[in-house]
């Protein structure tokens, strides 16, 4: 990570490149984040793009009381959660106009399948682990996600969230234990590395 | 204390001491009990492999066309773009 403090005095004074820089230094765990929270490349391409748009309009009202990170952080799961909740308003209207259609789901195949390295992971092992993200509940994902995925400490999580840190500690605890329990038929022959 | 209630204990504290969180003193106390429990054992060591099959299946970087996209979306120039 770049030296933020450095970063923002460029992106204060307009410099072109500092923006870029910004942009290629977050852009690769905002994705992350957006994909593992909506499972589905071409809605969080959406939500990445709407980040960096709004980093953009609103990085000359960043007063710096959190993070640059942090706050870029935040940006990006209100864009996911946005989404998420268009689209259960969607699923609700459809629902409704369409009496007895089968509700929407949320995709759930789009993550956790490039890796080459996990190339030796069953299609069935893939699959679960995709539902099983795609069902956990949405505070509990994007606490697990940010933490554990992207190893950003329990503080960082907190204040990107607006919750506190034993918050977040509660729902990585549930989210462990719940991605554990659908995951477990399938962890018992594998390596802790 | 039973056994059950060690591993309730442990349960409920099992995260903390996963992320290294606990203090000495409690820490000493359930690694005395993992010892000893070999259900609680498999239960820290399925949470383990848990969170490394996750964490190890995600990539480091955009996948270029993202990138791509993204950059002309924000209008940034791209001098050193494949």
């Amino acid at each position: 990570m770049p030296d933020e403090a450095a970063l923002l005095q460029r992106l204060r004074q307009g410099e072109p490149a500092a923006y870029r820089e910004l942009v290629d230094t977050y852009s690769p765990r905002v994705y992350r984040l957006a994909l593992g929270m909506l499972g589905d490349p071409a809605e969080a391409e959406d939500a990445l793009q709407e980040t960096f748009l709004s980093v953009y309009r609103n990085i000359g009202g960043f007063r710096g009381d959190s993070g640059l990170g942090t706050w870029i952080y935040r940006i990006a799961a209100n864009a996911s959660l946005m989404r998420l909740r268009r689209r259960k308003d969607t699923a609700s209207l459809d629902e409704t106009m369409e009496d007895g259609a089968e509700p929407k789901v949320a995709p759930s195949g789009g993550f956790w399948f490039w890796d080459p390295e996990e190339a030796a992971l069953s299609a069935e092992v893939r699959q679960v682990m995709a539902q099983a993200i795609a069902g956990l509940p949405e505070a509990l994902r994007i606490v697990f996600l940010m933490r554990d995925v992207e190893d950003m400490p329990a503080a960082e999580v907190a204040e990107a969230l607006g919750i506190t840190v034993a918050a977040v500690k509660s729902r990585l605890h549930r989210a462990r234990m719940f991605l554990r329990d659908r995951l477990y038929p399938y962890l018992a022959d594998r390596e802790t590395r | 204390m039973s056994q059950d209630a060690h591993c309730r204990q442990l349960l409920h504290r099992i995260c903390e001491y996963m992320d290294g969180e606990l203090d000495a003193g409690t820490c000493a106390q359930l690694e005395a009990h993992l010892a000893e429990c070999p259900d609680c054992r498999t239960l820290l060591d399925s949470l383990r492999k848990t969170v490394a099959l996750y964490r190890r299946c995600v990539p480091d970087d955009l996948p270029p066309d993202v990138r791509a996209r993204l950059h002309a979306a924000l209008n940034l120039d791209t001098p050193d773009a494949d």
